[in-house]
């Protein structure tokens, strides 16, 4: 199904498009690292400096007045070569505002938008909730391996980084309201990027935004479905994957006014998991609430607060968050060298109410270069 | 001796005349050089042939970072909605000025006023705005979204924020140069204003047509600027009352 619906763009960009309707851009970004020398999944490289890069290429092209085609391929220092987006989207069905895409493509949860690339994003790090790795995988886990992967990064993301999945989204706008209603392969916490992706169900999606006056947008996003992989791993087991579902809502808000813009962002989701005898959901909260502000011309300064809150796991031996708990903050500066390069300076401090060293720290600096 | 007194006095009364004729004379010849009046020449001209120096592109609702831009419904409004595809127009994107040191070394008066660029649809009319340094620019916000102009040019660099539809900032241009300007919001918006010395240039009509009146007598360079580059440069005579005929063919 992903390579059917993922060959379909493909197929109308080789056989419909001329040159003069290719439109394509990018950013190449390059950064030095320094974090704290922990065992936290936020530590890079064991705490000794390091460089990194990272290009974002994008094109779109114009099939016919309604019919367009996107594609985003992110290529990382680790050589992989991501196809985050490839979708077709038909604009304005029969003239009632009413439009569809198809494909490999960002899901309507959340507000994070242009800021998964570096040159929107104030700061180094996608907010916590897009990007921390919590303890829960997406194959069904025991409570001892729960437990013991506390602090670890090893298992799912709240919000799997950019969101990208395959599937099918219907969104438009009436008035001052948006709405977007989408059907993808994966669940929020599990769609194509660190698993398989192969669950039992798919994930459905809900998001409506108003936009009351210029500047100010407040939104709302739901979505349900099964996480577990769907793998021949269950076999031998008495249950089914594709009954184990992930709720997850959200609300978010975007404030701009004059120098000034505020995201902010919170976050409720539960899973359920095989292992409880009273089918309790695990659960976690997340937020995050960002500012940034130009200083003069050329020069910002920024700021992120982040936070993790898990529920615990209860049972006759054990009353413990299902993983610890975090708080990050981040902050830095920001100055366009031109109106296309940006230099970063950020520091971030995170904080996690256990493991054997609770805190971590992040220095960076990055260079952006659009083009 | 009583009658050689009056002869005297003539002859101081008609040496100061002479002198003040003299110095009249002077300064009405500096008074042409800088802001003539009578003498002054006009090109009629015509230009013909100029390419789109940028490929137009065609906006359907996607383009590059705007595919993550549905969040706000008033921008998806915009974006998604299927525009119409059309060349810019000369009369939005196409200036005509003249280029000399004499010219620049002038006292000219400084319009009152402000010139105006907007920003519609996602774009700014003009594309190219050409105005006489110590002028002072609006740009009025005119879609129901936030714009943030800013240009970071040597010659005027500024950030006025964003502001939300029918609000408007101003700038004043002291500095002559070229000024980039740009969206910080929508990436693919920008423009070019061109702050000149002098008030000699002119903007042509959509066939290119175009006048520039009041011009000293004298040779000049002329200067097309299309778009976002020069087009090319052709020299020019302007005869003392005359209409000099001037077609530009690429």
């Amino acid at each position: 199904m992903n390579r059917v619906l993922c060959s379909l763009p493909l197929i109308i960009f080789c056989t419909s498009i001329s040159p003069a309707q290719l439109n394509w851009g990018g950013e190449m970004s390059v950064y030095l690292l320094k974090s704290a020398r922990t065992t936290s999944p936020r530590a890079v490289n064991n705490g000794d400096a390091t460089f990194g890069w990272r290009g974002d290429f994008l094109f779109d092209a114009a099939v016919s007045d309604q019919i367009s085609g996107f594609c985003t391929i992110r290529v990382l220092e680790n050589q992989y070569i991501n196809f985050d987006a490839l979708a077709v989207r038909i604009t304005d069905i029969a003239s009632l505002g009413l439009n569809l895409q198809v494909g490999k493509f960002d899901l309507p949860f959340g507000n994070l938008a242009e800021r998964r690339f570096p040159r929107r994003n104030p700061l180094y790090s996608v907010p916590l909730i897009y990007d921390y790795s919590m303890s829960l995988p997406n194959y069904a886990p025991t409570q001892y391996d729960l437990l013991r992967n506390r602090g670890l990064g090893l298992g799912m993301r709240l919000l799997d980084r950019g969101m990208y999945d395959v599937g099918v989204e219907v969104f438009g706008t009436a008035g001052i309201l948006s709405y977007a209603v989408a059907v993808s392969n994966g669940m929020i916490s599990a769609n194509s990027y660190n698993t398989l992706n192969t669950n039992g169900d798919f994930g459905k999606l809900i998001r409506l935004a108003v936009t009351p006056t210029t500047g100010l947008t407040l939104g709302t996003a739901f979505s349900w479905g099964a996480y577990l992989e769907n793998s021949g791993q269950y076999a031998a087991r008495t249950f089914d994957p594709a009954k184990y579902l992930q709720r997850i809502g959200e609300v978010d808000l975007e404030f701009s006014a004059g120098h000034a813009v505020i995201f902010g962002e919170a976050v409720y989701s539960t899973y359920r998991v095989p292992f409880t005898h009273d089918d309790a959901d695990l659960s976690v909260t997340g937020y995050y609430g960002e500012a940034k502000y130009t200083l003069i011309p050329r020069l910002y300064v920024a700021v992120r607060v982040n936070g993790l809150i898990f529920s615990k796991v209860t049972d006759d031996l054990v009353s413990e968050p299902w993983d610890y708990n975090v708080t990050e903050v981040e902050g830095g500066l920001g100055f366009f060298l031109d109106r296309d390069v940006l230099l970063k300076l950020v520091r971030r401090e995170t904080h996690t109410d256990g493991g054997s060293k609770p805190k971590d720290n992040l220095t960076v600096a990055q260079l952006v270069v659009a083009f | 001796m009583p009658d050689m007194r009056p002869s005297a006095r003539s002859l101081h009364l008609v040496a100061c005349s002479l002198v003040f004729a003299v110095f009249s004379l002077h300064l009405r010849t500096a008074d042409c050089q800088t802001a003539p009046q009578t003498e002054n020449g006009e090109i009629h001209g015509r230009i013909s042939g100029l390419r789109d120096p940028e490929r137009h592109v065609a906006h359907h609702g996607v383009s590059l970072l705007s595919h993550y831009a549905t969040h706000s419904s008033a921008e998806a409004a915009i974006l998604v909605t299927p525009r119409e595809v059309q060349a810019p127009r000369l009369s939005e994107n196409t200036t005509v000025y003249l280029e000399s040191e004499e010219l620049s070394r002038g006292k000219y008066p400084v319009p009152e006023t402000p010139a105006t660029l907007d920003q519609k649809r996602l774009e700014f009319h003009p594309q190219v705005l050409t105005i006489m340094a110590g002028t002072t620019v609006d740009f009025p916000n005119r879609d129901p979204l936030y714009h943030n102009v800013f240009s970071y040019s040597s010659t005027k660099e500024f950030d006025l924020g964003r502001y939300p539809m029918n609000d408007s900032r101003s700038v004043t241009f002291e500095k002559t140069g070229i000024v980039r300007v740009y969206c910080d919001i929508h990436s693919e918006m920008s423009a070019i204003i061109l702050v000149l010395p002098h008030p000699f240039f002119a903007v042509p009509d959509d066939e290119g047509n175009f006048v520039m009146r009041d011009i000293p007598p004298g040779k000049y360079t002329l200067v097309i600027w299309h778009g976002r580059e020069e087009a090319g440069r052709r020299t020019v005579v302007v005869r003392p009352g005359e209409k000099t005929e001037f077609n530009v063919a690429f």
